[in-house]
């Protein structure tokens, strides 16, 4: 039983703070949205009125779209470093740049938090279902600690290395992910064009050499042109600063 | 795929491949695909053979 602060409870970090709930934990939902902060209230959470508030609690998790709004809410005024105690433990489960999981990690020992990055890779439903893979970044004993927590969420979970290696090993992930639909869709127009039933082709590809968990899981729906997220776009134009800042500039997040 | 670029940047090394493929999850956002799966990149190949779903 932990006290966990949730600050993003976007497409990902909704269902994750559910499943945390599920887990037993006593989860302290924060986001800009009052819609996804009634979404947590549904599934058992509950919500804090502010940064501060969600930061009270043993651990923090931060589940943001990029690199920006990271920066703002953990090392910004009234952010998370700002009113977190000594001893906190900080996951920033965020797909962001290393380098700035790097600098999270530098300041965040400066205020003795225990500074883990933990970005993940399996999509809304892998969220959903509890399935993430979480390649982790940080001190091995802050490994050890986090690791009871972040198995409420995924099932692959790997200590990858020191600071910033998660966010490496996310950035390979989505290389290989976005190579793949790439070569994939290449060999659909190529089947299309020579008049090969593409659905044909690729079954026959999925079972060789080339087969893979994107042509395994993804094939029919790209020959039938369904490209639609499950649950809508992630695009976001919100930020994560009050509006009056001058750093908090509205920027898409298509991702 | 940004952030891939990046830590290449960063790395001081070349992917070569790697850019190719932001590029083309470029030309996705801007060819108003932004919002949908990575999938997508099938949309923006066949756009560039003109080619459209049979």
């Amino acid at each position: 039983m932990t006290r966990i602060g949730f600050i993003g409870l976007g497409i990902m970090g909704g269902p994750m703070a559910a499943n945390l709930v599920k887990a037993g934990h006593t989860v302290v939902g924060y986001d800009l949205d009052s819609a996804r902060k009634a979404a947590l209230v549904a599934a058992g959470g509950t919500v804090a009125g502010s940064i501060a508030e969600a930061t009270d609690a043993e651990l923090v998790i931060t589940m943001l779209p990029d690199s920006p709004q990271v920066e703002q809410v953990v090392l910004g005024p009234d952010g998370v470093l700002e009113h977190a105690k000594p001893g906190l433990l900080l996951i920033d489960m965020s797909t962001i740049r290393p380098d700035t999981s790097r600098t999270v990690a530098a300041e965040a020992a400066k205020r003795e938090v225990r500074a883990l990055e933990a970005p993940v890779s399996g999509g809304e439903k892998g969220a959903i279902d509890a399935v993430l893979s979480i390649m982790v970044g940080g001190a091995e004993p802050d490994f050890q600690a986090a690791l009871p927590v972040l198995q409420a969420l995924g099932k692959t979970i790997v200590h990858v290395g020191g600071p910033g290696a998660g966010q490496t090993v996310k950035a390979a992930n989505q290389l290989v992910v976005g190579g793949t639909y790439a070569l994939v869709a290449e060999a659909i127009v190529l089947l299309e064009a020579s008049g090969v039933d593409p659905h044909a082709g690729l079954d026959v590809l999925a079972g060789g050499l080339a087969g893979s968990r994107i042509l395994e899981l993804k094939r029919r729906t790209m020959v039938d042109r369904q490209f639609a997220r499950v649950s809508g776009s992630t695009c976001t134009t919100r930020t994560w600063a009050s509006r009056s800042r001058r750093r908090a500039r509205p920027r898409s997040h298509c991702r | 795929m940004g952030i891939a670029v990046a830590a290449a940047r960063q790395a001081e090394i070349s992917l070569p491949v790697t850019a190719l493929i932001a590029q083309l999850i470029a030309a996705a956002r801007a060819q108003g695909y932004g919002s949908l799966d990575h999938s997508a990149l099938l949309k923006v190949l066949e756009n560039a053979s003109g080619r459209t779903a049979p």
